[in-house]
């Protein structure tokens, strides 16, 4: 996880994080823990009614007291059914609601933090933190803790009901230590005993599987992750003739995962709390069997004793799986905390400057910037000491180089970034001094990757303002030129665009992109106008769309369109971070080499780097 | 790039199945097969383990009785604890072998399905892997594989559940028939909790998993369009949304968690309700004058009924796991099935050394039979030469691209490079000397070095970095955070449109293939960017035999001929002038997408007759391939110097310093007279070299 140094963030420890719905509920649960003892009390108790009647049935025969004792384990097991539904049902709506709140949580903390965070983290890893990861902490509360704290009920119950078995005269036993005699009960001994060794072997048990675990989820998100990328790519696979390469590769991962499953599962062989309870069961059986053997208890009582230590032992068939499960849990509650602990290095300014004059001069002050690396000592920027000055109302045209800065210089407009070093003004006051919402209402970004979302067109574009009517959102459509293929869609502007706008055609998308930028109505407009090829009549009309959206605006382009370079005000180079000319066309034409390049190769070039007197090399 | 490839949901895939269960479960035998000696010995020790381990109530039965009899010893007493001992320790190192055999087993099973698919998928025609999402197929891989292995598991555990459920009852029915019979009670409740779950459950079941997979999928959009959402300030409002998504989630969950909680309680007091009447029919038979049972046999009833519940439980509850990993089954049969209709012939051999240039001799090839999308394609693209292809959408571009990379086969004709069909070369051969860069830049969730190495491994870093020098692409990667050993991932989010193109014209350029197909992408970048593309792709180009379907102007213009398609037809051919005095098919897509992408306004008029064409041609204004990379260019721009660039070839360092060295001290003076026009590394070897340093 990367991290900085500078920045604030929400630390907390991966166990508060798991048990927080638990303490934010602390009625519901101690409730729901109280009448998990009583319910297992509820089915602990037959035991001992069956030894009871046991004994009745050697006295007795079948009498009423033995008839009643059938009923009686009858009716508490009905008492216990309700009994235990309610605690399921207490679990559920604390756990789930749980769950869902944090997922909730998660996904407005992921929402709030700048890019920075965004650029640097696969949010393939998010989604499946946000849905598989806060999914198995719910599970290691519910059923585990829930079914490890039945499970400690029933040792505890089972403890208590032996040492009142102990109380039985002649059974205690007597051990002499000089001047005192302390009276043990053995079968109470053996709960006491067995259970803390029970549970110690039971948690190293978990322990061991912790970092096997891990490591599985880890090769398994590599497996993934590889052949995600292999089946995404596999044209160019395919190209370069690589099918026996990724298969090899493969091959080793796989292999290494079944490793890891099969160390899992063979972890899960021998587990040797098993055996302790089986010593106890023992030990339980002989000194029973002894003690019925010299007449001090019934045979009754021994089927008690036995009768509950054998259902004792059926905690071996849940117990160890829910330990795993809640040992699992704690490894991804701290992946989650790890997320949720980054530190965020954008910060909001407590009071913000009032006026400003969105309209004024933009300014770069010796901006410089770097991207955060995981090791912290990254000593290359991607902007360096950049100054420019872009007069309010002037369209500018923005190119570069691959890598060049230009994108980062639109972010840091939209204060998606705050600058390493240097400030970015906007009418005279530092963008560090506005919060983002207000920076980012007043300045408007008609992406290259144009970003539609699964809605209608008429909510797509009204993201730009959400409570635009049917009116606005039309007239910022015709303005876009995209009213009329709008009507054409089968539903209009109520026509759910597919995923990812997938159903639209580049040019189309860029025109709804600009509507919701018309809607919006921002002071300052970025627009990477970088997209797809199109045909004349389209370009014809998102021409006159860009036209009319950068009306009354100070608009930043980075184009492709030549034609914009030509009409621009001011057209800015960018190279490798930093400003390499600036100008108008028709002086950078004459004074800029690297500017001619781009008109090098187009048919009649020639005439047209010949009409401008040159100074430099071309023919 | 047109679209990233976010993450999607998690959820998804087929419910219903195609093949019969035989059918499946044999094919997952037949895996199994291949461990079948560890198979049959886990089977062995579970049946022993399960046998043994029904005894030891037995045991501690016979103890109740013998202890109150009086006539017994205490060393009988010590010889029943021993046998209790030695029974439960048997039982626990036959389990505890067992499991360890067996999780090595289905781990090995998992990793051998896993391998098959993979094998298969990676080798499936291409058409299949366009057809799905590309997380839907690798789910077959991880997802199915591993739902595959717990179904083993489930079955092999339902087995040992089976067993020890009859061995219950057998002992049950030998020590008293009755209670064997008093037992059964719990049938009439486990069936009914069999049924719930099977009817309601799974309805239940599969209403929260869509119900979590649509918040999945809103979790992915939403991440996706990070950016859009800040830009906007529009986060409040699709958290409402997540919350309104999680809040149904949450309802559906509920339901779920209900149902399993409340199976736990119900089937406890049904074995409850069991343990009352087995004691009632135990004390039955066990008092009266000729008792029928012993106080040790009532325990032996109760305990008994008690081990029934969870077995039964287990084996209601992994049906559901059973029918899903049979799913998966299906799903990973379908896969397995599919034979790829491209593969080696047996009579294949290499494609030849001095194999160059393409042939189409009258191919026809249609990917739905009876609608061809190209006919009768007949050309010849002589070595070294640049081909740019143009056409509407649906003219037969893309798919020509693909014909020579040999994704399928003609239906009709043969395609050659130099003398040699493509269907008597081996695939391996055909794609070292023929590399396609397809529209969209792919790149590697890798370093940036392995995805630049991807075109040779073996080559080292160094030969990378000073490949990157060359072409002008080592600048931006030393700013990247991490420089080379960037890791990039979703594609290259992480890089802007320019960047990842580089990369790839880097890649290929380490390949160094002899015939190159390009398929110009889908983004445009700004106009200097540009530029320095069109100069990497220059040398990249340079006396190769190259076909470029174009959507640049600059690489129409700059080729040395043009194919006009229409409609899988060639049509024209010729050079970008000579194709525009024809005044044809080619000067109206000219005018109608090229023209516009030099400098001249763009006029109302020119627009409307391009609307005209556009309607003809197409049924709605689909442009003419979603967008394009740098074209190519020529040497025009360059004039003379530029010719002798041209002929550096593939811009491996040595051959370029080979080429300088032997010019002419005349040439060598001309260039530097131009040294600033010249990509910083030429111009440092032609200074080194004209102050003597090397020679």
């Amino acid at each position: 996880m990367a991290s900085n140094d500078n920045g604030i963030s929400k630390t907390k420890s991966p166990s508060r994080y798991m048990l927080g719905g638990l303490i934010r509920h602390p009625l519901s649960i101690t409730l729901a823990t109280i009448l998990t003892v009583v319910s297992i009390l509820l089915v602990t108790i037959p035991t001992v009614i069956v030894g009871l009647a046991v004994d009745e049935l050697e006295v007795g025969g079948l009498s009423t007291q033995f008839v009643n004792y059938v009923w009686l384990i009858v009716g508490l097991g009905l008492l216990y059914m309700a009994m235990y539904f309610v605690v399921g049902y207490i679990w559920a709506v604390v756990t789930l609601s749980w769950e869902r709140d944090a997922r909730q949580d998660f996904f407005e903390d992921l929402q709030d933090y700048s890019m920075t965070f965004h650029d640097e983290v696969d949010s393939k890893r998010l989604l499946s933190v946000a849905m598989q990861d806060i999914s198995w902490v719910r599970f290691s509360l519910n059923p585990a803790l829930r079914n490890i704290l039945g499970g400690f009920a029933s040792i505890i119950i089972t403890g208590v009901l032996l040492s009142i078995i102990d109380q039985t005269p002649g059974l205690i036993v007597l051990f002499v230590i000089p001047f005192i005699n302390v009276p043990v009960g053995i079968f109470t001994s053996i709960i006491l005993v067995g259970t803390p060794i029970y549970l110690l072997y039971a948690y190293k048990y978990a322990n061991a599987v912790e970092p096997v675990r891990r490591q599985r989820s880890e090769v398994m998100e590599n497996l993934t992750s590889r052949t995600q990328g292999v089946f995404q790519g596999i044209e160019v696979v395919r190209a370069f003739g690589k099918e026996e390469h990724e298969q090899a590769k493969f091959g080793e991962v796989s292999k290494q995962y079944e490793k890891r499953v099969a160390r899992e599962g063979q972890l899960a062989a021998f587990y040797l709390p098993a055996l302790i309870l089986t010593a106890m069961t023992t030990i339980a059986f002989f000194y029973g069997g002894y003690s019925v053997w010299t007449g001090i208890i019934t045979k009754g009582t021994l089927i008690q004793i036995l009768g509950l230590l054998v259902a004792l032992e059926m905690l071996n068939f849940q117990l160890p799986h829910m330990l795993l499960m809640m040992r699992g849990g704690f490894v991804n509650a701290q992946r989650i905390v790890d997320i949720l602990s980054w530190k965020e290095p954008m910060i909001e300014p407590e009071e913000e400057v009032a006026e400003i004059n969105w309209l004024g001069d933009i300014e770069f002050n010796h901006i410089s910037f770097k991207y955060n690396t995981t090791n912290g000592n990254n000593d290359h920027y991607a902007l360096k000491d950049l100054n420019i000055k872009i007069p309010g109302g002037y369209r500018v045209a923005l190119i570069g180089g691959p890598g060049g800065g230009k994108s980062t210089v639109l972010k840091m407009l939209l204060r998606l970034y705050d600058p390493t070093e240097g400030e970015v003004r906007i009418g005279d006051v530092n963008l560090r001094d506005v919060r983002t919402s207000t920076v980012r209402d007043n300045v408007g970004l008609v992406e290259q990757d144009i970003f539609l979302f699964r809605m209608t067109v008429h909510d797509n574009i009204a993201f730009g303002r959400p409570d635009a009517t049917r009116e606005q959102v039309e007239e910022a459509a015709k303005r876009a030129q995209a009213h009329e293929f709008i009507v054409e869609l089968e539903d209009g502007y109520d026509a759910m665009i597919g995923e990812r706008g997938m159903t639209l055609s580049g040019g189309q998308r860029q025109r709804l992109a600009i509507a919701r930028a018309l809607i919006q109505d921002p002071k300052i407009l970025l627009l990477d106008d970088s997209v797809s090829a199109v045909d004349a009549q389209t370009e014809f009309l998102m021409r006159k769309a860009l036209d009319e959206v950068m009306v009354g605006r100070t608009s930043i382009t980075v184009t492709q369109r030549l034609r914009t370079l030509i009409e621009s005000d001011l057209v800015i180079m960018l190279d490798k971070g930093r400003l390499i000319d600036a100008g108008c066309h028709d002086d950078l034409l004459r004074e800029s080499e690297l500017y001619r390049r781009i008109f090098e190769r187009l048919p009649g070039a020639k005439a047209l780097l010949a009409g401008v007197a040159i100074k430099g090399g071309a023919q | 790039m047109g679209m990233r490839h976010g993450p999607r949901g998690m959820f998804g895939g087929k419910d219903k199945r195609s093949r019969p269960i035989r059918v499946l479960l044999g094919r997952m035998f037949g895996y199994l097969g291949r461990f079948k000696r560890i198979v049959t010995i886990g089977a062995i020790l579970s049946l022993v383990a399960t046998i043994v381990s029904v005894f030891d109530p037995l045991i501690l039965s016979i103890g109740i009785d013998l202890v109150a009899d009086g006539n017994s010893t205490f060393n009988t007493l010590l010889m029943l604890i021993g046998l209790y001992i030695l029974i439960k320790v048997t039982a626990w190192i036959l389990f505890g072998v067992n499991t360890w055999i067996l999780a090595g087993a289905q781990a090995g099973f998992v990793q051998n399905v896993q391998e098959d698919v993979y094998n298969h998928l990676v080798e499936a025609d291409l058409s299949y892997h366009k057809s799905e999402q590309s997380g839907n197929v690798t789910s077959r891989v991880t997802t199915d594989a591993v739902s595959l292995g717990t179904g083993v598991q489930v079955i092999i555990s339902f087995s040992s559940q089976i067993l020890m459920i009859i061995s219950s009852f057998l002992l049950l029915w030998f020590a008293a028939p009755a209670l064997a019979l008093t037992s059964l009670v719990v049938i009439p409740g486990v069936a009914f909790v069999a049924v719930l779950f099977g009817t309601v459950g799974q309805r239940i079941m599969l209403a929260s998993q869509r119900a979590a997979g649509k918040v999945s999928g809103q979790i992915a959009e939403n991440l996706s369009g990070i950016h859009i959402a800040k830009a906007f300030n529009r986060e409040k409002e699709l958290a409402e949304e997540m919350l309104e998504l999680n809040q149904q989630s949450y309802k559906h969950g509920f339901r779920f968690m209900i149902l399993m909680s409340a199976m736990q309680p119900l089937v406890r007091s049904i074995g409850q309700f069991a343990t009352a009447a087995v004691l009632f029919v135990a004390g039955a038979l066990a008092v009266g004058t000729l008792p029928v049972l012993t106080i040790g046999q009532v325990f032996l009833g109760v305990i008994l009924v008690g081990r029934f519940m969870w077995p039964l439980l287990m084996v209601v509850m992994s049906f559901a796991q059973v029918q899903a990993s049979m799913a998966a089954m299906d799903r990973v049969s379908d896969v397995l099935e599919s034979t790829p209709s491209i593969a080696d012939s047996e009579l294949a051999i290499s494609l030849a050394e001095e194999s160059d240039g393409i042939s189409f001799e009258d191919v026809t090839f249609s990917y739905v039979k009876d609608t061809p999308v190209l006919k009768n394609v007949d050309f010849s693209i002589a070595p070294g030469e640049m081909v740019a292809v143009v056409g509407h959408t649906g003219a037969g571009k893309t798919t020509l691209a693909a014909l020579v990379n040999r994704f399928y086969d003609p239906d009709s004709g043969r395609i050659l490079i130099g003398t040699q069909d493509l269907r008597e070369t081996t695939l391996d051969s055909l794609h070292n000397t023929v590399s396609l860069i397809p529209q969209e830049p792919y790149l590697f969730d890798d370093t940036i070095f392995e995805n630049i190495r991807y075109g040779r491994p073996g080559a080292s870093d160094e030969e990378i970095i000073e490949l990157c020098k060359i072409i002008g692409a080592n600048e931006f990667i030393e700013v990247l955070a991490e420089g080379y050993e960037t890791i990039i991932f979703e594609s290259g989010k992480n890089l802007s449109a320019g960047q990842r193109q580089m990369i790839t014209i880097a890649r290929t350029m380490l390949a160094d293939p002899k015939i190159l197909i390009l398929d110009e992408a889908t983004s445009r970048l700004d106009a200097y960017s540009e530029s320095l593309v069109q100069d990497a792709q220059e040398k990249l180009f340079a006396n190769r035999t190259t076909i470029v379907i174009a959507h640049r102007l600059t690489t129409i213009a700059n080729a040395s001929r043009v194919f006009v398609f229409d409609h899988g037809d060639l049509i024209e051919e010729g050079t970008h002038e000579e194709l525009l005095a024809l005044n044809g098919t080619f000067k109206s897509l000219y005018d109608t997408y090229y023209a516009h992408q030099g400098f001249e306004e763009l006029t109302e008029e020119a627009a409307e007759t391009a609307k005209e064409v556009v309607k003809d041609d197409t049924k709605d204004a689909v442009p003419a391939g979603p967008g394009m990379m740098g074209g190519h260019g020529g040497m025009g721009g360059m004039g003379g110097l530029g010719g002798m660039m041209g002929m550096g070839g593939p811009p491996d360092p040595e051959k370029m310093k080979e080429m300088i060295k032997n010019m002419s001290p005349e040439q060598r003076k001309q260039m530097l007279a131009h040294k600033d026009m010249l990509p910083p590394p030429i111009r440092e070897l032609l200074e080194k070299l004209e102050s003597g340093e090397e020679s």
